[in-house]
């Protein structure tokens, strides 16, 4: 299901005083089965625009389209994506309540309609994907670790098998394993279940290292469009915008004023700098 | 929804008219005395007293009556709702029409005017308490006239403190609540369909994380504030002290004035 969005303009409660212009005429179009990162700095617009793809807010001019489902200012019932596209909004563990953790994850799946039998199938998987211990299905969710509510609130999400996943900085406050860990089991299921996936952040670290497509929002306008290689090329423009340059990035920079021949600028991630640096080393020994 | 299309009964609106500068404690004590005082007029003449009375603070608040009005309005239903129960089951006076078993009295028209116009009176006053009160500056006012009261073991600064706690998470917890709305809503749940009993139910899964959320905030917040010194308001200063002006003088002049007239008033 491909997302198309065209001139959305998004205005918070218009027509009060209390106005306020969130998103102005953004134009993109994320591909099927694309890992997409919008990265914009606080207040950039990056929330408002995932949940307009989650059809929770409706364009106030524009409109988008996701798959065949168009939605514009006058769509009436957006419903129809629910169970399309999930959402693991920011803190997702603050949404657990159910009894047990297996209940919790079976809210969604059980919302769309499916038996408690097909349900109860979901959990399973949805569990087995995040890495969450069967025998923790019947805990309170309540007793579980930071780490793990985390992972049974994404789960809750993915039990709904979702063709898009939004994610909404899935990693703030986790530290920096939970991070890696949560973040490598979607990139795996992305590519085993073919689904969207829509990772909202201001780290140019993970976007670097995980997606394939890059949006940067700025005070609600779509500034920049393209791959992670292209991150190099840009400079002082994000700073501007209130983004940092991811750290290998930095340092290739730095490490290329004096190398040559200069190392090459496709090196988005520490683990790739680091073979690079390997590599070079082992060159410089045996000559 | 917007606040200012439909404003909250008696939030405060800030200003600087003569009543908004009245300091908290002569204000409470005023409303307080006036709200007993309704109670002593039992003729045209005490009412009319009243209606001035009351008029002159609306008209010194200087806060635009559309304003108070559109505030006031789920006050005005339930009037309206007295005034008609009034109207149908007082009894006594000459009966004015009858209908089989039900029929209306003299006594009834006389009643249910009084009593809407008392109940009208007592909530305007209250408002305007409100509408040119901050909360801080109630709580103020509120914790310092109970202070006395400490030594025969009331919880003073205590009860000031919940209080305003209380009115400043209101909006946090606006803002918690429909955040989670929306996460439940993406995860299919429906808030609008259904009967009473399903509706109420639909919301099992946004209350449990708000109760969850709220403890934890109260949690933190207790931990903050001890973090920073917090024992209670023993020896505690504050930064805006309260201050009896002139107009407080006046204040209590007038309410003196207005009892010592009702009560001549009255028959």
């Amino acid at each position: 299901m491909d997302i198309v969005i065209q001139k959305l303009t998004h205005v918070y409660m218009e027509g009060t005083p209390f106005e306020q212009r969130a998103l102005t005429g953004v134009d993109l179009r994320i591909p099927s089965g694309s890992f997409a990162a919008i990265i914009g700095a606080t207040g950039s617009g990056k929330s408002t625009l995932i949940q307009h793809i989650a059809g929770l807010l409706k364009p106030s001019r524009g409109w988008l389209r996701i798959g065949n489902i168009e939605i514009g200012p006058d769509t009436r019932d957006s419903s129809r994506l629910r169970g399309k596209v999930g959402v693991v909004f920011q803190y997702p563990e603050h949404q657990l309540f159910e009894e047990t953790v297996a209940k919790d994850i079976a809210f969604g799946p059980l919302n769309l309609g499916l038996s408690a039998l097909e349900a109860n199938r979901r959990v399973e998987r949805a569990m087995e994907w995040v890495g969450l211990p069967r025998e923790l299905a019947s805990r309170s969710p309540f007793h579980l670790s930071g780490g793990q509510m985390r992972r049974a609130a994404v789960a809750g999400v993915l039990a709904m098998e979702p063709d898009i996943l939004v994610l909404d900085e899935p990693t703030a406050g986790l530290d920096p394993v939970g991070r890696r860990q949560l973040l490598d089991r979607i990139a795996w299921l992305r590519r085993k279940r073919a689904m969207t996936v829509i990772l909202v952040s201001h780290s140019m670290e993970e976007a670097a290292r995980y997606a394939d497509r890059l949006y940067i929002l700025h005070r609600g306008r779509k500034v920049m469009e393209g791959l992670p290689a292209d991150l190099f090329t840009m400079g002082d423009r994000l700073a501007k915008w209130g983004l940092e340059e991811p750290e290998a990035v930095r340092l290739v920079r730095c490490l290329n004023e004096r190398l040559n021949p200069p190392l090459p600028e496709s090196l988005l991630t520490v683990e790739d700098l680091e073979e690079a640096i390997v590599a070079r080393w082992e060159e410089g020994k045996s000559p | 929804m917007s606040r200012l299309a439909n404003p909250i009964l008696g939030q405060y609106v800030p200003g600087t008219s003569v009543l908004h500068r009245l300091d908290p404690r002569s204000k409470l004590v005023f409303v307080f005395l006036f709200m007993m005082a309704v109670f002593l007029a039992n003729n045209v003449l005490s009412y009319m007293l009243l209606v001035l009375v009351t008029a002159t603070a609306v008209f010194l608040s200087e806060i635009p009556l559309p304003l108070i009005f559109r505030g006031l309005k789920p006050v005005l239903y339930l009037i309206g709702l007295t005034a008609f129960l009034h109207l149908w089951m007082t009894r006594g006076g000459d009966v004015l029409w009858q209908w089989g078993p039900v029929s209306i009295h003299e006594n009834g028209i006389v009643q249910a005017g009084w009593t809407s116009l008392r109940f009208f009176i007592l909530v305007l006053m209250g408002t305007m308490l409100t509408l040119t009160t901050s909360p801080i500056e109630l709580t103020d006012g509120l914790e310092r006239l109970l202070s006395p009261l400490t030594r025969l073991g009331v919880p003073a600064h205590e009860l000031a403190l919940m209080m305003s706690i209380a009115l400043r998470f209101i909006p946090t917890l606006w803002e918690e609540t429909e955040k989670i709305m929306k996460a439940q809503r993406a995860r299919g749940a429906d808030f609008e369909s259904g009967g009473l009993y399903r509706r109420a139910k639909s919301y099992i899964p946004v209350l449990i994380p708000l109760f969850i959320s709220a403890f934890r905030r109260a949690e933190e917040l207790a931990l903050a504030m001890e973090a920073r010194g917090y024992r209670g308001g023993e020896g505690r200063t504050r930064i805006r002290e309260l201050r009896y002006r002139m107009a407080d003088g006046i204040l209590l002049a007038v309410l003196l004035l207005l009892v010592g007239c009702l009560l001549w008033l009255r028959n």
